[in-house]
């Protein structure tokens, strides 16, 4: 399946090439579950990347077992600071 | 010893001018910039004085590593009583000025009294003198800025100065330095102004030292390394404070027509991409990024304005490169006010550095006025019959002109939302603590900041606590009293370093001390500055208390406490501040009533 991928921060640098800075499609297994999407774009489980899934934050304890659709509306995101 | 162990001392009122040995016993319970200062304070005045009276003190302070070689060194405090608070205020700027101060032989900078005439200070090491500056009084920060350095024919002047804002008494001007950094909150600059001091300008060649330079020089290397390997740095470096604006609208955090709503729609016209991509008319806003003295981050944008923009056009003055859009910025004038225009936006930017106003708390008292104008409770008759709706970029840049030059409802605009608000009948929607506007982050979907917030000693501010990881664990109120307590002291105890809050993404508290302990005479540890920010915290909070504060101005307005976020992350909830506000009392040793109790004052040697 394809789905759309939005990043905030430098985290668009993970997205395919082709992609513009905070936007890009994946081509993604059917049934790849959160933790799959982010280890598939290379980006290391350092803290410094967030979920947001359908406007809700997703805990990192749930990406082993959330697994995405097509139509899910997906936001990778850089931690909060102060700016 | 990276201490000049010298102050300088200038009463206005008398033209008095003295350098006195700096205290070094208070050094070592309150290090330096905004601890020392503060002590200085406390013992000086009293904080029951009026903030724009003579008897307030003004104080610029460096901390022991400003000037040096570690990185982001070039950071100073501005601490007074506050005239938009009634509390301590404690500004941090960088630029070049607080490393100048230095190098011209002086720790701190107290100014008392208030001069029968504006005057200014000039400053060349050993050689000070208070002058005339009748011909500068009336003109911008930049017009000031260059008319010093010409007038003594000396470029290497670093200036601080005020504008017709701070002349004139607008709670919340800044001081300028360095024609684009500022002292921006809580209104230094009119208590400046008050004092009818118009500008500082000082040149130093005097140079640092410090305890044991080898073994600093090998750890400033290392710490720098650091900084340059971290992906936080990094942000900051590419995108600038900016990059969070992004962030904010997909948590649902950022605030947006006066807080009724948590998410922009126009948030893509005004982010770091959108500062990059050339408009129709093929200019691009964002120039370069810079940097403050010291700085290896380089956060600060350069930016130009379309010369086409209805905001100058014809108006060749403004066709320069100047200082762009950081997130405060972005968030105060954008999403807060509903306007979607890059160039407006950076055009409000330049007038807030050139008439020396804070971005923050001018854009969050417009949004005030914008609500007000909506419900029809403030009228065309009202606003110079410039309609103030939200989303109106004209509106926002007219009123950020008569704001700094003090015109019509720019008047009304420079008390600040709480004495707007309080005017026309609606305190409600003054969207501070303490009268002080918040920054832009919203307590609904950010609890932990709300607790922050509420209980920061110079009014809302995001730059006195770091919660952020908690609050994005777990957006509930639960367990949020510890890290604010924890950061609120730590993040302290940095502001007193002389070094910048934005390393502190990078280095933990043994990078700090590591740095310290090489710069300056003692033993310098984790659980000394720990105790030492722990220490400062209270003193402030101790200065707030004696100048008549109490529990009650440890609150945050209606709409966060009660009205659920409309979107986002936090979609539903509140900011439930009363059980965190009782956790937070007890975990600092303060009584019921938020007053230090007698065994945390002797703990912190602070009776």
């Amino acid at each position: 399946m394809q789905l759309t991928i939005k990043t905030t921060g430098l985290l668009g640098k993970y997205l395919p090439e082709g992609s513009s800075r905070n936007k890009g499609v994946v081509e993604l297994a059917s049934g790849s579950t959160v933790r799959q999407l982010l280890d598939q774009l290379g980006i290391p489980d350092n803290g410094r990347c967030h979920v947001t899934l359908n406007g809700s934050l997703l805990q990192p304890d749930n990406w082993n077992s959330t697994t995405l659709a097509a139509t899910d509306e997906i936001i990778l995101m850089a931690p909060l600071s102060a700016g | 010893m990276s201490w000049q162990k010298q102050i300088l001392r200038v009463n206005l009122t008398n033209a008095t001018i003295a350098v006195e040995p700096l205290n070094m016993e208070w050094t070592e319970d309150y290090l330096g910039e905004r601890g020392l200062a503060t002590k200085y304070l406390m013992e000086g005045m009293d904080p029951k004085a009026d903030a724009m009276g003579p008897d307030n003190m003004l104080i610029f302070a460096t901390g022991p590593l400003t000037g040096t070689m570690a990185s982001t060194s070039g950071r100073f405090a501005v601490v007074t009583k506050g005239p938009l608070t009634d509390a301590i205020a404690c500004s941090n700027s960088g630029g070049k000025f607080g490393a100048e101060l230095k190098f011209a032989g002086y720790d701190l900078l107290i100014i008392e009294g208030r001069a029968n005439t504006p005057m200014y200070l000039h400053i060349v090491d050993d050689e000070i003198e208070l002058l005339p500056a009748d011909d500068l009084w009336g003109t911008t920060v930049w017009h000031t800025e260059e008319t010093i350095k010409q007038t003594h024919q000396n470029p290497q002047l670093k200036v601080a100065s005020i504008g017709v804002a701070g002349e004139q008494g607008v709670r919340y001007a800044c001081v300028v330095n360095d024609l684009h950094r500022a002292a921006g909150r809580s209104g230094v600059g009119s208590v400046m102004g008050s004092k009818n001091l118009k500008a500082i300008a000082v040149h130093g060649t005097k140079g640092v030292s410090v305890d044991d330079m080898p073994r600093f020089m090998a750890t400033v290397k290392s710490k720098w390394q650091k900084l340059v390997d971290d992906d936080g740095r990094k942000e900051l470096t590419e995108l600038g404070t900016n990059a969070m604006i992004d962030s904010m609208q997909a948590f649902g955090g950022l605030p947006t027509r006066n807080f009724k709503e948590v998410q922009f729609e126009g948030t893509e016209k005004i982010n770091p991409e959108a500062m990059v991509t050339p408009n129709e008319n093929g200019h691009v806003n964002l120039i370069t990024n810079k940097a403050c003295f010291g700085c290896t981050i380089a956060c600060g944008r350069v930016a130009h304005i379309d010369q086409n923009h209805f905001t100058i056009l014809n108006r060749k003055e403004y066709w320069h490169a100047s200082g762009g859009l950081e997130y405060e910025t972005a968030f105060a004038f954008g999403p807060v006010c509903g306007v979607d225009d890059i160039d407006a936006l950076t055009f409000a930017g330049y007038l807030m550095n050139e008439h020396g106003m804070d971005p923050i708390s001018f854009g969050v008292t417009l949004a005030a006025a914008m609500e007000l104008f909506e419900m029809g409770i403030i009228t065309l008759e009202d606003t110079d019959n410039v309609p103030l709706n939200f989303g109106n970029a004209e509106a926002l840049t007219i009123m950020a002109e008569k704001t700094g030059k003090q015109e019509g409802f720019g008047k009304i605009l420079g008390l600040g939302s709480k004495r707007l608000c309080a005017k026309y009948g609606h305190p409600e929607l003054s969207m501070s603590v303490k009268g002080q506007e918040f920054a832009g982050y919203d307590s609904r979907a950010l609890p932990g900041m709300g607790l922050g917030y509420a209980t920061s000693n110079r009014g809302a501010c995001h730059l006195k606590h770091d919660v952020f990881a908690e609050d994005m664990a777990d957006q509930s109120a639960s367990g949020k009293a510890a890290p604010c307590k924890n950061s609120q002291d730590a993040i302290a105890t940095i502001d007193s370093t002389g070094l910048c809050l934005f390393t502190s993404g990078s280095w933990d508290m043994a990078d700090f001390a590591e740095q310290i302990d090489a710069a300056c005479e003692g033993d310098w540890t984790v659980e000394q500055l720990e105790k030492t920010g722990e220490r400062i915290w209270n003193i402030e909070r101790q200065f707030n208390l004696a100048a008549g504060l109490s529990r009650a101005d440890d609150t945050l307005p209606p709409r966060l406490l009660n009205d659920p976020a409309p979107s986002g992350t936090a979609k539903g909830r509140v900011c439930e501040l009363a059980t965190m506000l009782d956790e937070y009392y007890e975990l600092r040793g303060w009584d019921a009533d938020g007053k230090p109790r007698t065994e945390t004052l002797a703990r912190l040697n602070l009776l």
